[in-house]
């Protein structure tokens, strides 16, 4: 069984004057998905007491939790998800076992180029960034860019479908309509 | 066969198809593996890791290279990714086992498209 803790910032670029916008579009990727097969996780719903530290690595360190999807918008004021990240980097330094951290990126976040016979990739939205998330690369993190929130929805799914291989939930006697069907994006890439 | 038609409708679907047969077999490879395994140039191996990718029949890992202060990708095959080449495997023998009806040349040609 799949077990994704998702995060993200509350505060998200084109919706700065609500608090918690980052936290609803949270909650909608995980209803957007709930035919799927996949458990998620939310710090905010956590009722492990003690401090938000001690909540966060609970989670990670947890070995039902496989996943961790981070959501990085561009130039989106995070400074408690960049804390996040620390954690899961140095939790994996410490130990070599994190559950798998795919970044999901908004487009100009990351670089990825061929450079000397390697695709090679760098953080181009790092500026007042903490210089721990300049190293987080490092640490083998799996990528996933995005354009806006359609195209996030649509990769959330195909990552959780395609590269997780998450199945389609049985349901016993119960029918659901107007479920998504998995979208793919297909054409050739430019360069 | 939808998985299998993406691939047949690309143009240079030889190479898309070759190199995620390298990834079937191979657990990780990074861009300089994949072109000294195929010694295609270098902006066929952009394009086919970039199309595989934006595909989800590959996905891409960042690593640090030892030694060397470089960031760079690593790709692996993915669930989408290794049914895809299955199904293709499937198609390749299953031609190859009428190639009586088909014709050894039809056969050869569906071979080399699909790299089977």
């Amino acid at each position: 069984m799949v077990r994704v803790f998702l995060l993200g910032p509350n505060r998200w670029p084109s919706t700065t004057t609500d608090p918690e916008a980052g936290l609803k579009i949270r909650r909608s990727l995980i209803q957007d998905n709930e035919d799927l097969d996949a458990e998620w996780v939310l710090m905010e719903d956590s009722k492990r007491p003690g401090t938000m530290t001690a909540k966060f690595l609970a989670i990670v360190k947890d070995p039902a939790t496989t996943h961790v999807f981070f959501l990085w918008p561009r130039d989106c004021k995070m400074a408690g998800p960049e804390d996040e990240l620390a954690l899961w980097q140095a939790l994996k330094e410490l130990t070599g076992v994190a559950p798998e951290l795919y970044l999901f990126h908004q487009a100009g976040v990351l670089e990825v180029n061929p450079v000397r016979g390697e695709h090679e990739v760098a953080i181009l939205d790092s500026q007042g960034r903490s210089p721990y998330l300049r190293e987080l690369l490092q640490y083998g993190v799996f990528l996933q860019e995005w354009m806006d929130l359609e195209d996030l929805r649509r990769e959330i799914r195909n990552v959780l479908r395609s590269d997780v291989g998450v199945p389609v939930r049985q349901h016993r006697g119960v029918v659901h309509f107007g479920s998504r069907a998995d979208e793919s994006r297909s054409g050739t890439p430019s360069g | 066969m939808v998985l299998v038609m993406v691939l047949l409708e690309l143009p240079g679907r030889a190479i898309m198809t070759h190199t995620l047969g390298l990834f079937a077999k191979e657990k990780e490879l990074r861009f300089s593996d994949v072109k000294k395994l195929t010694e295609y140039l270098d902006p066929e191996v952009d394009r086919a890791l970039k199309y595989l990718k934006l595909n989800h029949f590959i996905r891409a890992k960042s690593t640090k290279l030892p030694d060397m202060n470089r960031t760079v990708l690593v790709y692996s095959i993915t669930a989408r990714g290794r049914a895809a080449w299955e199904a293709i495997e499937i198609y390749g023998r299953a031609i190859e086992e009428r190639e009586d009806v088909l014709g050894r040349q039809e056969v050869q040609e569906v071979r080399e498209v699909l790299q089977v």
